[in-house]
């Protein structure tokens, strides 16, 4: 099965979705491709202690909030679309 | 006007823009002369507005500085940003900074953000109408972190960054830094950058214009 990983953000060399993710079986949880997304870009808070970390605004599941469909645990199907919306952490000086 | 006003005034008048308004309400602390290089030792404790507005008009008298010495906040925001052709963000917090972001936006101001910790900076110009903003970056419930050290290069470098954004868009020359965040990682000695989509739902992309009355 394929998952769909879309970003408001994308870090030349590091993430840049969207980008196609691969797995076996019928379907993972949200939970699972967040984790895969976090090996891959470690710099990004994603998921933090199995929940959601403080980059993350928001998760969309083919366009539905994720908090509606489960939240972490959504089960994820073959060419679902994940969006994933990232905040950067600012740098406040000046 | 502190360590990125101080430069970015510095190259705007030395380039030679028509009227550089500025608004600080802060007074010149020894503390702020790592960075802040507008303002001398036989200013501090004068205004910040004042002590850079006499160098600038001494860079270049052509340039009409306007000193206001006066917080931003939500209530004058609107008001401080009328007739501004561009605006240019080198606050030291984010509370403002989303201020500045929202009032730019409401009345399609284009602004350029600046930003330093340490040995890190960022820089990006958003375009009302067009682009991103301040908001599909940062969270808006970002708070501030108490003081923030800051090296005094890297204000420079990210103010001369700046102040390359806003000639070009006088100029009309070059393509724009919008759409990204440009980082430097001085530690490293490395550049890189985001690229930033407009939020879905961004209540303030979405703004409607407002155009604000003269008194």
């Amino acid at each position: 099965m394929k998952i769909l990983l879309d970003s408001n953000l994308m870090i030349k060399n590091v993430f840049e979705p969207p980008l196609e993710w691969h797995f076996e079986g019928d379907s993972i949880s949200l939970r699972t491709l967040l984790q895969k997304v976090k090996e891959r870009c470690a710099s990004l808070k994603i998921l933090q202690d199995g929940e959601e970390g403080d980059d993350v605004r928001n998760i969309l599941i083919n366009g539905k909030d994720y908090f509606l469909i489960g939240r972490l645990d959504a089960i994820l199907n073959d060419r679902d679309r994940v969006a994933l919306e990232i905040y950067l952490d600012p740098l406040g000086g000046g | 006007m502190g360590g990125l006003g101080s430069p970015v005034a510095t190259y705007l008048a030395c380039a030679g823009v028509g009227k550089l308004t500025l608004v600080d309400f802060d007074r010149v602390d020894l503390s702020n002369l790592n960075r802040q290089i507008l303002h001398w030792e036989e200013d501090v404790g004068s205004h910040k507005v004042l002590s850079a507005g006499r160098k600038l008009r001494e860079l270049n008298h052509e340039t009409e500085i306007e000193p206001l010495a006066v917080r931003l906040d939500s209530d004058n925001a609107d008001g401080l940003l009328r007739g501004i052709d561009l605006a240019i963000d080198c606050l030291d917090t984010m509370e403002s900074r989303f201020i500045l972001n929202s009032a730019c936006f409401r009345q399609r101001i284009p602004f350029i953000h600046g930003g330093v910790t340490g040995m890190w900076g960022e820089v990006a110009t958003f375009l009302p109408g067009k682009t991103c903003c301040l908001e599909c970056a940062f969270n808006r419930g970002t708070k501030d972190k108490g003081p923030i050290p800051v090296f005094g290069p890297t204000a420079g470098t990210v103010a001369s960054l700046q102040a390359m954004e806003a000639i070009k868009f006088i100029s009309g020359v070059g393509r724009l830094l919008t759409d990204r965040m440009l980082y430097l990682n001085g530690e490293e000695m490395e550049f890189f950058s985001v690229v930033i989509h407009r939020k879905a739902g961004c209540d303030i992309c979405t703004l409607e214009e407002t155009t604000v009355p003269t008194p």
